[in-house]
């Protein structure tokens, strides 16, 4: 089987960029620099489904928020994203959630990228529920249905601009410590649906991506997911819940951790990749970051680029 | 402390231009000597000496800094507070200072680029060899604050449990080979923070209490970033007391633990272990930033403090540090609003001597104009919480 790969979200600044945007000089030239070198460097490396490294989000739910009307981000309420040292502000939702036509746009460095056949990475409709000071609606699933409304427009526009792929992030489906684990199997019907919302018709190839702890625990109910591929923090994730894969998903391998400045041996993790691919029987694979490689400096970010590279050579060659 | 609803800052303030210029080896501009000036003039600092410094930065840092540390220190002894620090002027910011003086410790990269939120990014390190106390991390920052101030000083660190989460770690992690990636990282992360606050953090430690300090602040910032469990138990969180023990055990100082920005249901969490925390006079933690701006004292009213209840469920005794004042926020909390935040979390503990008034976390990052109207607020608020206790 060809072994894919591609990345998966938010990419490290470089230091200029840092440099750029903390004394607002030069931004945007800098950002599209930025952007140019990660879409080189994803092309010379043979990663796949090309991202353009979303450069100018500071996390994966403001720059959506800012795009909804109903939805306001303070500059306050700075948030943890999960287990990470990074934050972001939480948006308060104060009105009906819905799309503000054209305004994805601004978020997406398109321009860099090939006029078709690019990958967009979104929150899921759960997460971003999930994520939100809600202050309007009575019902959760209210609040993320409208939000899946609206986040089908924004898709639907990120395809006519040349998109073919669309990773959902649902980090909120696997990590909910304070939660009983069994809460959210009660609730899964209505987080499909809302993702059944976003995908239904639409012209693009969907990932749901879920990373920062154990999948396997809704692993099965997922394969039930209307999306292609699903996208596991393999870090985390015991290998015993990849036996059983529905075959007809593709799988996406976060072998690469995001998060450690520790350079995994190429050999090694194809071996690994190898083993769970073996124990999955899954037809379509793709090799990538645990999660958005922006927890390391761009140097190391791009290092785990070339790594990813060479791994899916290796898998490729059978080496 | 007898008065109460004493008041305290957290540790940082943001560096004058003067200082970081001098610090970039850039040149001190005009502008920057004039707000020098200015500010000189508004605390009652004779600084012609500075200035005669400030013509020859190059060779004149060090010194510099000790006059950045004297406006900071005057800056809080004229808005009133009573215990005070000295804005942590000497140091580069609360990682990369204690990292860079750890043997073991390797910066990934020549600058910041890590990041955190916003434009705000630190300068990462990897573990990569065994952890060893090499120099005093703050012992003469701490000797020059404790010369110039007129109040009672608290010196903050940063605790080994926060140094271990920020870090990346290459060392420890390959030593271990137990089962899953999981584990393996685990276990390599528990050693990593042991070693941590058993060697350099503690013996650090020991050194300033060696010369005179009285009350020291451990900042944990990160002690309540992962909240899951592992093999059955809770793990990071009894790792971080742990590590708070390992660290304070048998000295004889006022431990005041700084925690901050934890994610849902992460002070409740912490709250059920935080009493194993054996020297932990009190607790500084952050609640002003997830509050509303409206007056009132009520449950409804105060949102932002509905954790207390849970602090007070698990208490014996330890005192607060209520984070009044929102840090990154430029307006200023009025009065009336921090009297209200005060009286509300006096009403939960059901003891105003509990009660400590305390801004969020550190005031980096907003002006010193801004830090000192909110500082200047935050004793006012306190003295009106007082007047009718």
């Amino acid at each position: 089987m060809e072994v894919g790969a591609y990345l998966t979200g938010i990419h490290a600044r470089s230091r200029e960029l840092i440099s750029a945007r903390k004394h607002n000089n030069g931004v945007e030239e800098a950002h599209r620099r930025d952007a140019e070198s990660l879409v080189a460097l994803q092309q010379a490396s043979g990663i796949e489904r090309l991202v353009d490294g979303m450069l100018s989000w500071n996390s994966p739910i403001e720059p959506v928020a800012s795009c909804l009307e109903g939805v306001e981000v303070p500059a306050t309420n700075l948030r943890r994203w999960f287990n990470t040292n990074t934050f972001f502000h939480m948006p308060s939702v104060t009105g009906r959630i819905a799309y503000m036509p054209g305004s994805i746009r601004e978020h997406v460095a398109a321009g860099v990228l090939p006029k078709k056949g690019w990958k967009a990475v979104l929150p899921a409709p759960y997460t971003f529920a999930s994520l939100v000071d809600n202050k309007h609606y009575e019902d959760f699933n209210e609040l993320m249905f409208d939000f899946a409304r609206a986040q089908r427009e924004m898709v639907r526009e990120l395809i006519g601009e040349g998109c073919a792929y669309v990773q959902l992030d649902d980090p909120s489906l696997v990590y909910h410590p304070l939660r009983d684990s069994s809460s959210i199997k009660d609730v899964l019907p209505e987080i499909k649906n809302a993702v059944e919302l976003v995908t239904r018709g639409q012209y693009a190839r969907f990932s749901l991506h879920t990373y920062f702890e154990d999948a396997s625990p809704i692993l099965r109910d997922v394969f039930d997911f209307p999306v292609q591929d699903i996208g596991i923090d393999f870090t985390e994730t015991d290998l015993k819940a990849i036996s059983g894969w529905d075959s007809s998903k593709g799988i996406a391998l976060g072998i690469v951790d995001a998060r450690s400045s520790w350079m995994e041996e190429p050999a090694r993790i194809a071996e690994l990749a190898r083993s769970i691919l073996d124990k999955s029987g899954a037809k379509e694979a793709y090799l990538c970051p645990t999660t958005s490689l922006k927890y390391l400096p761009r140097e190391l970010a791009d290092q785990k680029v070339r790594v990813i590279s060479e791994t899916a050579r290796r898998l490729g060659s059978g080496s | 402390m007898e008065k109460l609803f004493p008041c305290m800052e957290i540790g940082s303030l943001k560096k004058p231009k003067w200082l970081t210029r001098v610090e970039k080896c850039q040149p001190v501009e005009t502008e920057h000597v004039a707000d020098m000036r200015a500010w000189a003039e508004e605390l009652d600092i004779n600084s012609s000496q500075l200035e005669l410094l400030l013509k020859e930065p190059a060779k004149n840092l060090p010194e510099i800094a000790k006059w950045a540390s004297l406006f900071a220190v005057r800056m809080q002894e004229q808005a009133g507070l009573d215990v005070i620090w000295n804005g942590e002027m000497w140091r580069s910011e609360m990682y990369e200072d204690p990292i860079g003086n750890t043997g073991g410790m390797n910066f990934v990269s020549d600058y910041s680029g890590t990041h955190v939120w916003g434009d705000n990014y630190y300068r990462a390190a990897e573990c990569a060899g065994q952890i060893q106390f090499t120099k005093p991390w703050h012992l003469e920052e701490f000797l020059h604050a404790k010369s110039i101030a007129k109040k009672p000083i608290k010196v903050p660190i940063t605790d080994a449990h926060t140094l271990g989460e920020w870090s990346y770690d290459s060392h420890y992690v390959k030593n271990k080979d137990a089962g899953g990636t999981r584990a393996r990282r685990q276990e390599a992360k528990r050693e990593f923070i042991l070693e941590l606050a058993r060697g350099p953090l503690r013996e650090n430690i020991k050194q300033l209490v060696a010369n005179g300090a009285k009350i020291i602040q451990l900042d944990g910032p990160a002690a309540v970033t992962d909240l899951r469990e592992y093999t059955g138990r809770l793990y990071d969180v009894p790792l971080f007391v742990e590590a708070f023990n390992e660290a304070t055990k048998g000295i004889d100082a006022e431990f005041h633990s700084h925690i901050c920005y934890p994610p849902e249901g992460g002070y409740e969490l912490l709250f059920k272990y935080a009493m194993e925390m054996k020297k932990c006079a009190q607790f500084n933690l952050e609640f002003a930033n997830r509050d509303l701006w409206s007056l009132g004292a009520s449950a409804d009213e105060r949102p932002g403090y509905a954790a207390l209840s849970v602090f007070k469920e698990h208490n014996d005794g330890r005192r607060v540090g209520l984070g009044v004042l929102d840090v990154h926020n430029d307006n200023t909390e009025p009065l009336f609003l921090i009297e209200d935040r005060l009286l509300y979390a006096s009403k939960v503990l059901g003891d105003s001597a509990l009660v400590i008034a305390v801004p969020d976390c550190g005031l980096r990052t907003r002006s010193l104009g801004v830090a000192h109207q909110k500082l200047c607020s935050l004793v006012a608020g306190a003295d009106l919480a007082r007047a009718v206790s």
